[in-house]
């Protein structure tokens, strides 16, 4: 797991605030956490992890072909150049369209949304570590599920949860669970958004005392749903889960947000705006090169009002660009994949467009579709 | 054959063995004739040594001792003996000089605790300083082991003359101080035993109360049993033998009120039983906190211990200053509003969520073991603190 930062670096990074004169606060307990250690990125180190992890996935997809260029019947038919291997953004495409199956498999073991959000966190995290090219999606989907319920305590035996689960056998199902495990490098532990928001929900009744209940439950019931959307996005390795919450929030009632925002974090706006004034192009998602200079600065002082506006911003960006790959977009990067992680059998396909059909090739044909098909979970 | 011949030999044998017992065990037998010895010296328990008179053909004796000696005779004896007055101890070897007003009846089987409870009624009534009047803990369990040291001494007769000058000496000089304490100790002892005796007169009352009331219970039962009879069998209504149900209306209402009545009773008792046993242990256990008000007062109120928190109190008024904050936030408003509307304290909603409300009202596990709302409220809002400041962007 060479891929994945050195955690020894990240422990060093952690303000020493363990004497007994300084009081922890509750974001020194996050920074210790691993959520933050292991699993937060900035935007363009996320981008760089996925290309090196897609580099990674290219190399197996070449081996791939060498080993089955060594049959003789390959070696004549195979074009080079044929099979391609799949770019960083269709890596993330077809695990984002598997990820969206674990909701739905979650609710029919009625698993509460904490769990099925730690399912979906484990299998995103996963494949920050490891290519789509190396392990199919559909391989680690439910282990990932299975893994999250025992973390968060909902337990279910691995044979009534492989009972329903079509196609698959305790075995098939345990078989990467110490991969996945270790990918994860141990840390199970995921601080969702949604604990956050509830605070946030009790929070605005404290600085907006005479706020309209119904207004803010609808604002609140709204949030959840940005969030559950979110879960399968990047904003959990790029924002703390308070931050993604009130971006949900935010998204669910503007203007009740913002006056909360102002009351809560007002009182540095005038500190701060002679330093940061407002601009947009800096509000971009890519230019915080020269914010981490003072990062060593930013650890002691509080968040601002003109911070969080910014955080917001990125998040709410990325709230409306949320990643819904189609079926036949899917389909298409999965047949892709198919190819890569098993080269011979283009040989195969192309001899079945040709016209002999083929007991042997009518039967992979099927099992191609049926691991494409979005109801089969 | 004859049966006598038969048994012959056998019997033979016996009388053999038992001719050679006693010779093999002597040294049992010398062992045997000493304890006769001992038994001889020290008289039973019930046998009067001097007059040699047995509990058992005179029952009333009554066995007496002085505390000079500790020898026992029987009350007789003493008044035979002693009554021309001052005489000696008529146990042989005993030279003390014996005053009949002196003696008392035996309490304990053993002389030894006899005496030593003796001694310790007379020393304590010397040293009888109470647990307040010393500002240091340390400095009473010193006095105490004084006290101690002095009683084995007269117990077990070391250095006798030492100790007793040192008791008429420590007299002399707080005679006025004890005696104010013996006073104080003997009013204290009267107060406790009124207070006793009030007590048990009350639980009397109420054990009678309580038999009345239960027997007004079932009164009642029997009473509503006839009237269902009588609804249930027409025909019995008619019958003059058996009770109509107007006059059994009549005492079942009579018997509800009396022992309506009687059950407030019994509930006045019982309130004043139990105000009257705390007052009891309040004055019991008062010793340890006056001596606390006498000594270190201030020091104690300096040092009042915090609930031990790994996060240095962090978590622990996270909640407080959240209050805090929230009432200064409310204020505000209330400056704004000109009319309060609000007021802090455990009792009031802190926040407006009449879901978890519900849920802590209607479900007994979410108030398991003391949890409260608030402690969900707190953990909830340091969730939304969880992070807040750390802006991974920057930070990363």
């Amino acid at each position: 797991m060479t891929k994945t930062p050195d955690p020894e670096i990240k422990v060093t990074k952690v303000p020493k605030t363990t004497s007994t004169s300084v009081r922890i606060s509750a974001d020194d307990l996050y920074r210790q956490s691993t959520q933050f250690r292991y699993w937060s990125y900035r935007k363009q180190d996320l981008d760089k992890l996925r290309v090196q992890i897609n580099d990674v996935g290219a190399e197996m997809t070449a081996q791939n072909i060498a080993n089955a260029l060594k049959s003789e019947e390959f070696k004549e038919q195979y074009v080079p150049g044929s099979i391609e291997p799949l770019t960083p953004d269709e890596e993330n495409a077809i695990v984002t369209f598997y990820a969206r199956k674990i909701p739905n498999t979650g609710q029919f073991f009625q698993m509460n949304s904490q769990i099925k959000a730690t399912g979906i966190a484990f299998f995103r995290r996963f494949y920050l570590v490891n290519s789509v090219m190396e392990f199919h999606p559909k391989l680690i989907l439910h282990t990932c599920l299975y893994l999250a319920s025992k973390s968060e305590n909902h337990f279910i035996s691995i044979n009534s949860y492989s009972k329903r689960i079509p196609k698959s056998t305790p075995e098939s199902l345990l078989r990467f669970e110490f991969d996945i495990t270790t990918a994860l490098q141990f840390s199970l532990m995921c601080h969702h958004p949604y604990k956050a928001m509830y605070g946030f929900y009790l929070d605005i009744q404290t600085y907006i005392s005479d706020v309209d209940h119904d207004r803010l439950n609808k604002c609140y019931d709204k949030g959840k749903g940005f969030i559950n959307e979110l879960l399968f996005s990047d904003t959990q390795f790029l924002f703390s889960p308070p931050h993604i919450a009130l971006s949900c929030l935010w998204e669910a009632d503007n203007e009740l947000i913002s006056r909360y925002l102002k009351r809560r974090f007002g009182g540095n706006e005038k500190k701060t705006k002679t330093t940061a004034p407002e601009n947009d192009k800096e509000d971009e998602v890519n230019g915080e090169k020269d914010e981490a200079a003072e990062s060593e600065a930013a650890k002691v002082r509080e968040v601002t009002f003109d911070d969080m506006r910014r955080i917001i911003k990125q998040c709410s960006t990325i709230i409306k660009r949320a990643l819904n790959p189609t079926i036949t977009d899917a389909r298409a990067i999965d047949k892709k994949l198919h190819y890569c992680m098993h080269p011979e059998k283009t040989l195969k396909r192309k001899r079945e467009d040709t016209g002999t059909p083929d007991p042997a090739n009518v039967k992979a044909k099927m099992e191609s579709t049926q691991a494409q098909d979005p109801n089969q979970v | 054959m004859p049966p006598s011949r038969l048994k012959g030999p056998s019997l033979r044998f016996k009388n053999k063995t038992r001719e050679f017992a006693p010779i093999e065990d002597e040294s049992e037998a010398k062992e045997l004739l000493k304890n006769s010895d001992l038994m001889a010296q020290e008289p039973s328990k019930d046998m009067c040594p001097i007059c040699k008179t047995d509990r058992y053909l005179s029952p009333s004796m009554i066995f007496k001792i002085n505390p000079e000696c500790y020898h026992k005779m029987c009350e007789s004896c003493v008044d035979r003996i002693f009554a021309l007055g001052l005489t000696q101890c008529p146990y042989p070897g005993c030279n003390k000089i014996l005053r009949k007003n002196k003696f008392k009846k035996q309490v304990f089987d053993d002389l030894e605790i006899e005496k030593e409870v003796d001694t310790r009624k007379k020393i304590m009534e010397i040293y009888n300083k109470p647990e307040e009047a010393f500002a240091e803990l340390q400095a009473y369990n010193a006095y105490l082991e004084e006290i101690e040291s002095i009683i084995f001494n007269f117990i077990n007769s070391v250095d006798l003359d030492e100790t007793q000058e040192k008791v008429t000496k420590y007299q002399q000089e707080n005679e006025q101080v004890i005696h104010k304490q013996n006073m104080i100790n003997t009013s204290n002892v009267m107060k406790f035993n009124d207070n006793m005796k009030f007590l048990n007169d009350l639980k009397v009352q109420k054990q009678k109360l309580q038999k009345q009331i239960s027997e007004d219970e079932l009164n009642l039962i029997k009473l509503t049993q006839m009237e269902i009879l009588n609804d249930m069998d027409d025909q019995a209504a008619h019958n003059a033998s058996i009770l109509d149900n107007v006059t059994i209306a009549k005492s079942k209402e009579s018997v509800i009120k009396r022992s309506s009545a009687r059950k407030r009773k019994l509930e006045e008792i019982s309130n004043a039983i139990t105000h009257s046993a705390t007052n009891l242990s309040g004055t019991s256990g008062s010793g340890n906190n006056k001596r606390k008000l006498a000594g270190k007062q201030e020091e104690e109120e300096e040092e009042e211990l915090a609930p031990f928190t790994p996060f240095v109190g962090d978590r622990y008024d996270n909640f407080i200053s959240v209050q805090r904050e929230f009432k200064s936030m409310r204020t505000l408003q209330d400056e704004e509003n000109s009319g309060s509307r609000f007021v802090i304290d455990d009792e009031t909603e802190l926040f407006y969520d009449p879901v978890m409300y519900g849920l802590f009202e209607s479900k007994k596990e979410f108030r398991a073991s003391g949890y409260k709302i608030n402690n969900f409220f707190n953990k909830a809002l340091m969730d939304c603190n969880f992070g807040l400041n750390c802006i991974i962007s920057v930070e990363k």
